[in-house]
């Protein structure tokens, strides 16, 4: 178990989905990682949350075994479940199509504050609305 | 089949809308490659040691990779490409406008479909780690000679695939500790490998500990596959909890540090008289420390392997006195 980290693979793939198909493939292949073992593994453990994307953090080590942990759903994706819509604006600067409330944004920021990167929380949901406005969700 | 490889670089705050405009476009999913989000985790991981290229820890964009098939075989799904092309890049347009400083860029390349299932299986090939053991993947062929040992075993998640210098530690210290009809047991099995070589060198009852319930069910798996489930149980727990009252002959432990440490003073109590303790797993710096702890319970050392950053230790809870051998391969 002396585990040497020899790369840090980050992917978002549908929950129940992975297949050795890019971008899984690639990504893991370059590493020497047993691409099925991780396929079959993410499949089992994100079964019961088909339809939504999920990213997964992939951690290889010196023998090229590996561990991964997956992640609550991205910003993006909480932010059109929590506005009930399937797709972001294609044109965000002249359609908007959803409105989220602050609360909900702070809520979701508070969810992704690990993986926004962030200080503090209020800066986390600056980065949430960010994304909210390019995608034509206005926050109210 | 040749695979369109899109990546956009930019920056961190707008990568999730960014992967989001890959998701409904239809990729099957993004690789997101994020220097933050690594040098993050070479801080906070609580990683023992990493080796990554400086170039992956630093930098301040992350890139966001997407792919999708090019059918090119007929002129109507080239110009489907091109149309499904030109409205990621009319989207992604309209997207980054959104982001102050939004400074993002694209890169096309296009990439070969290889056999992604199998082809990492170029890594590994039949290996001789000791005098009598060789490490097989299932899928090649071997022919063992006299006396040799084979284990078969598929790397996957559990650490221990045979190709890392402390279980061939681990795997020659056995070797040469077993001799017939002895109680092993093996802390931190993994994927089952030593508890698998204490069989097949003659143990007569191997008792593998794993914290983790999934590993413990992939050391299972190879326990079977190498049909030494009679002789050997695998039990979840923290080091000793799971074991109890057993006096044992062997204890092996494939750890780190601070665990060899830590597996001491139980392992002490649980050997019989004369019963060794092999330790490794242990970083470079802290080799004294861990000799310090053993020698302050009691152990004597019989011998300390050390190869490049790693080392191994074998301990004997016994009264008669031993010269101690340092070995470096």
């Amino acid at each position: 178990m002396a585990k040497k980290v020899k790369g840090l693979v980050k992917l978002q793939i549908p929950a129940g989905k992975a297949t050795p198909a890019p971008p899984v493939g690639p990504a893991l292949g370059q590493h020497g990682v047993n691409i099925m073992g991780f396929c079959k593994e993410f499949n089992e453990r994100t079964a019961k949350q088909a339809g939504l994307v999920i990213p997964v953090v992939i951690t290889i080590y010196e023998d090229r075994s590996f561990s991964f942990i997956t992640k609550t759903p991205p910003a993006a994706v909480l932010l059109k479940k929590a506005a009930g819509i399937d797709t972001a604006s294609g044109q965000p600067n002249k359609v908007k199509v959803a409105t989220v409330s602050r609360d909900k944004v702070r809520e979701i920021a508070e969810l992704k504050m690990e993986v926004l990167n962030a200080n503090d929380v209020e800066a986390a949901m600056r980065m949430v609305e960010g994304t909210a406005r390019s995608m034509g969700i206005t926050i109210q | 089949m040749i695979w369109q490889e899109i990546t956009i670089t930019t920056i961190p705050a707008a990568a999730d809308a960014v992967a989001n405009l890959f998701h409904e476009m239809g990729f099957g999913g993004v690789v997101i490659e994020d220097p933050q989000l690594i040098e993050r985790y070479t801080r906070t991981a609580g990683w023992d040691c990493y080796e990554l290229p400086p170039e992956v820890i630093q930098g301040q964009h992350i890139s966001v990779k997407g792919y999708f098939p090019l059918d090119q075989s007929s002129e109507a799904e080239a110009s489907q490409e091109s149309l499904r092309l030109a409205q990621f890049r009319q989207r992604l347009q309209e997207l980054l406008a959104h982001f102050a400083d939004g400074t993002s860029w694209i890169t096309l390349g296009e990439l070969n479909e290889e056999d992604w299932a199998h082809a990492w299986k170029k890594y590994y090939h039949p290996v001789q780690v000791s005098k009598k053991i060789v490490i097989k993947p299932t899928w090649e062929t071997y022919t063992p000679g006299v006396g040799e040992i084979v284990i078969e075993l598929d790397p996957g998640m559990a650490f221990g695939t045979g190709t890392h210098p402390t279980t061939i530690h681990c795997l020659r210290a056995l070797e040469q500790h077993i001799h017939g009809g002895e109680r092993v047991v093996d802390v931190g099995t993994g994927t089952g490998i030593l508890a698998i070589a204490a069989v097949k060198l003659g143990a007569a009852e191997v008792i593998a500990v794993d914290l983790d319930p999934m590993v413990a069910g992939i050391a299972r798996e190879n326990i079977s596959l190498n049909g030494v489930e009679a002789q050997v149980k695998v039990l979840v727990g923290d080091l000793w909890e799971p074991v109890k009252d057993q006096p044992v002959d062997l204890i092996v432990g494939n750890l780190v540090a601070g665990i060899v440490k830590r597996l001491g003073p139980s392992a002490w109590e649980k050997l019989r008289p004369g019963g060794y303790l092999i330790g490794a797993g242990i970083i470079q710096g802290r080799l004294e420390e861990v000799l310090e702890d053993l020698t302050g319970i009691g152990f004597e050392l019989v011998e300390i392997t050390e190869e490049g950053e790693w080392s191994t230790v074998i301990a004997q809870k016994g009264q008669e006195a031993h010269n101690i051998e340092t070995i470096t391969p």
